[in-house]
């Protein structure tokens, strides 16, 4: 059953499982199964075949139980299938080769026939598994549902910095394992198939933060959690590390499952027998021998705080692709008002960014006599107007509103909310576009709220410096500057979702999602910043910016999938608001990162920097990113004259 | 539906249960000289049990009028079990859902008012048939029936309430179709379709069973290298 009951989780990672070390032989399985589900684990890492069988003509494949035993739907939700761990598919021996490709089919094949969900393959014997990736190739070519999950022990040596001399580095080199490796090595030869994944061996000894950072940017799909990661408390119970600790939480929060293995290393008495009652003893269930370790895990589960009523409001949307929003060249939707509406962090930095800019603008002394020509630029539906007048309100400051709106549709409720709040004395509605309107004063303050999740994105840009006409010369703008920030990540679910569209554009497309399954690989710098009033608005807004990022050294090497863009905004002086995740606003939703993917993803070699150029470019009629990665091996430049995403003006 | 093991009255002359046929119920496997285990009891002696298309109904040979009864939509679980360490013998091994989700069993007095009062607190039954090689038809009549009960409360696809773009350029699509597909499958270890929201590994938190240990120091260090 599962783990615990948290908030707002309903993903995988509450479901444990157990391996299953011996063959259960002769229908045993059901009886292994039974227990199993009995002592409050939920599914079975089990072998499928015996480890003796070898392949020869006109054999029956030797297995654990057949679908006559396990009805089909026991099989799919209660077996994760082992498969032999004797297949060797890189051996020297080529008896052994070929007698490991025919089981490895043979195996695959009987586990799609009892619909399993997944099997576990045998991890790599050697850094080099070419035929082996081959062999996997040909057979996830033909899977449908069935996943793949190739065992990788969890571990990374370190390098021994000590040794300069160059004929020790050399073996030094050699003797340097980063299971990583193993695992890049075998789904690049693999093409990225979405259906293989990985399940991590934990073992007692654990690699640096860093570095096992790496993996939450892979799809791994269990955790092996072997008895001998286990410490022993002071009461001789079985407990963890402080860094497995923090480990197992990671996989929790990004649905990884648990599968715990091993014998046991510790006896603990079942203390509540009653040994006295000799009938009840003689019914109860022996209990299972790793129940004690399936505790501590349900502990570690039970221990997590619930997740935050944004968070729930927001998984469904993990990972989830979507195109950015076009607010100047189409007209948004009531719905799409309505959700950025309910942002009330956004509209109460807002406020206080204008409370501040009016304190600012008229003194104390000059209250009464002086009235603030405030414009908003793209009001919408109008919060932006009501936190305007609140912050009037607050400050005790005259305001005169002047709300510019070029969609017809959000004027319409904008006139409704006018009446409703009786603000006709104080607002007055623009219905165009800021670009083309002639005001008939200058404004003291102009505020909009432009901004897309990499800033300018959302051309803020464009529209502020045509709007700057209405600004008096020492006028302010709301924002008076915005930054954007890119940081290299591993993300191989995003770049197999947009791999699935089989065409250049989705590589060429940035994207917004709330990024979850990720690895952050070095802190991020900024790209582009814009300031306004434009101190030349008549200069171009393009833009180039070359930026190197170090990967620290104990990361060991990664694979980039692409680049996670946010932005980070200075409404007034202190008054900030963004998403870039050192400075982030909390608690604010109104923007996901964004993602811009590599056609194809770089192999990054421990110690190697990497390169990256991004460029902003403007035409007649729209905007568009390009990028490109020069080093450590160069992509194509994406996106080229924005042949396949741009921005609409 | 009527959460856990309940008492069950209705029994015609010959020893059969009433069904309700209004409601659709029909008679799917009838086992005679099965007995019973309720939690971790001893067995009860052996009585006819009956499966319909909504529940299971054991009735007792030896005591007249006692018979027991449990909906399928409160069975969350039911496999073959013929591990002797498991349980001495081969049976229907289930787990039955309560109404308060207590895994607590009272070591009240033998009467039969708290018999009564005690069925609806019991998580675990098992059937054991006289005759072991029943034990296939029997589950596969188990898993038929479980079928034909589909957990009411699963989980709808609410629609959430975030913006989605439908016009615009139709390759500038995001999302993945393989997403959809793939999420309509059970995750693994999720029992059929009763996501039994409150049946959880029961623990004390503070239980000093979880404390941690010592950390060796030269770990500490080896891993700061």
């Amino acid at each position: 059953m599962p783990l615990g009951q948290r908030a707002g989780d309903k993903s995988e990672s509450r479901y444990c499982g157990v391996e299953v070390l011996d063959f259960p032989a002769g229908e045993e399985l059901p009886a292994v199964l039974s227990h199993s589900l009995s002592s409050s684990f939920d599914f079975l890492l089990a072998p499928l075949v015996d480890p003796d069988y070898r392949p020869t003509p006109g054999s029956v494949l030797p297995v654990a139980a057949s679908d006559l035993v396990l009805g089909p739907a026991q099989w799919s939700s209660h077996i994760v299938g082992k498969i032999s761990e004797w297949i060797d598919l890189d051996a020297e021996d080529e008896q052994l080769r070929l007698d490991s490709e025919i089981t490895l089919k043979q195996e695959i094949a009987w586990a799609s026939h009892l619909s399993l969900q997944a099997c576990v393959l045998p991890p790599p014997k050697r850094s080099s598994c070419a035929n082996y990736a081959r062999v996997v190739n040909h057979i996830l070519q033909g899977l449908t549902n069935l996943q793949l999950w190739l065992r990788i022990p969890l571990e990374k040596s370190e390098p021994m910095d000590e040794d300069h001399d160059g004929a020790k580095d050399n073996s030094d080199m050699s003797d340097t394992v980063d299971s990583w490796e193993w695992w890049n090595s075998f789904r690049l030869l693999c093409e990225h198939s979405s259906q293989l994944c990985v399940a991590l061996d934990v073992l007692s000894t654990l690699p640096s933060m860093n570095s096992l950072g790496r993996w939450f940017g892979e799809p791994v799909r269990a955790a092996i959690l072997q008895t001998n990661a286990f410490l022993t408390n002071a009461r001789g119970y079985p407990c963890l590390s402080k860094r497995h600790q923090k480990l197992l939480t990671g996989f929790f929060n990004h649905s990884v499952q648990v599968i715990i293995s091993g014998r046991s290393n510790h006896n603990v008495s079942q203390g509540g027998v009653l040994s006295g009652d000799e009938n009840h003893t003689e019914d109860t269930a022996v209990r299972h021998a790793l129940s004690p370790y399936l505790d501590y895990i349900a502990y570690i589960y039970q221990r997590m705080d619930p997740l935050p009523e944004q968070e729930r409001f927001e998984i469904n949307y993990r990972d989830f692709l979507q195109s950015p929003l076009q607010p100047l060249m189409d007209n948004l939707e009531a719905q799409t008002y309505e959700t950025f509406e309910k942002d009330t962090v956004k509209y109460t930095q807002y406020q206080r960014a204008i409370a501040k800019a009016l304190v600012d603008r008229v003194s104390d002394d000059d209250v009464s006599t002086t009235k603030t020509v405030l414009m908003v630029v793209g009001a919408g539906r109008g919060p932006l107007v009501r936190a305007s007048l609140q912050a009037a309100e607050e400050t005790g400051r005259k305001l005169k509103v002047y709300a510019v709106e070029k969609n017809p549709n959000a004027v319409i409720t904008l006139h409704s909310l006018i009446k409703l709040e009786g603000w006709e004395s104080l607002v007055t509605i623009i219905s165009s576009d800021m670009r083309c309107w002639e005001a008939p004063e200058k404004a003291d303050i102009l505020v909009s709220e432009l901004l897309g999740s990499f800033g300018d994105n959302e051309l803020s840009p464009e529209c502020l410096d045509g709007a700057q006409r209405f600004l008096k010369p020492d006028g302010i703008s709301i924002p008076s500057s915005y930054t954007s920030f890119i940081e290299p990540i591993t993300a191989s679910k995003l770049h197999n979702d947009i791999k699935a569209h089989k065409d250049i554009a989705h590589f060429e497309t940035a994207y917004v999602v709330k990024l979850h399954r990720i690895a952050r690989l070095a802190p991020t710098q900024s790209v582009f910043t814009f300031d306004h009033p434009n101190p030349s608005p008549n200069a171009s807004n393009q833009r180039y910016t070359k930026l190197k990022f170090e990967i620290p050294q104990e990361t060991g090497s990664c694979l980039v999938h692409g680049f996670a863009g946010y932005f980070d905004a200075v409404l007034y002086k202190d008054v900030h608001l963004g998403i870039e995740p050192n400075t982030a606003t909390p608690n604010m939703f109104s923007w996901f990162p964004i993602f811009f993917p590599l056609r194809k993803p770089i192999y990054v070699p421990s110690k190697t920097p990497i390169e990256v150029h991004f460029w902003r470019c403007c035409g007649a009629t729209k905007v568009w990113y390009e990028w490109a990665v020069t080093a450590p091996s160069p992509s194509p430049i994406h996106n080229s004259n924005g042949r396949s995403y741009w921005v609409g003006l | 539906m009527v959460l856990g093991l309940y008492a069950f009255a209705d029994i015609a002359a010959d020893g059969a249960p009433h069904l309700n046929s209004a409601a659709g119920e029909e008679l799917v496997r009838v086992e005679r000289a099965a007995a019973v285990a309720l939690g971790s009891r001893a067995p009860e002696p052996p009585g006819t049990l009956f499966i319909t298309t909504r529940r299971v109904i054991w009735v007792s040979e030896v005591e007249k009028g006692k018979a027991y009864a449990v909906d399928f939509l409160a069975v969350s679980l039911h496999a073959v079990s013929r591990d002797p360490e498991a349980y001495s013998s081969p049976c229907i091994y289930t787990q039955i859902e309560t109404e308060d989700g207590s895994d607590e069993e009272s070591d009240e007095s033998d009467s039969e008012v708290n018999v009564e009062t005690e069925l609806s607190k019991v998580t675990e039954m098992r059937i054991i048939p006289s005759d072991p090689c029943q034990l296939d038809g029997l589950f596969e009549a188990f898993s038929h029936c479980a079928e034909l009960n589909p957990d009411p409360n699963a989980e709808s696809d609410e629609e959430n309430g975030w913006a989605h773009r439908d016009e615009g350029d139709e390759d500038m699509t995001g999302g993945s179709d393989a997403e959809c597909e793939f999420s309509d499958v059970n995750p693994i270890g999720q029992t059929d379709e009763h996501d039994i929201t409150h049946a959880v590994v029961e623990l004390q938190i503070n239980d000093q069973r979880f404390e941690d240990a010592e950390e060796a120091e030269h770990e500490t260090h080896g891993n700061g290298h």
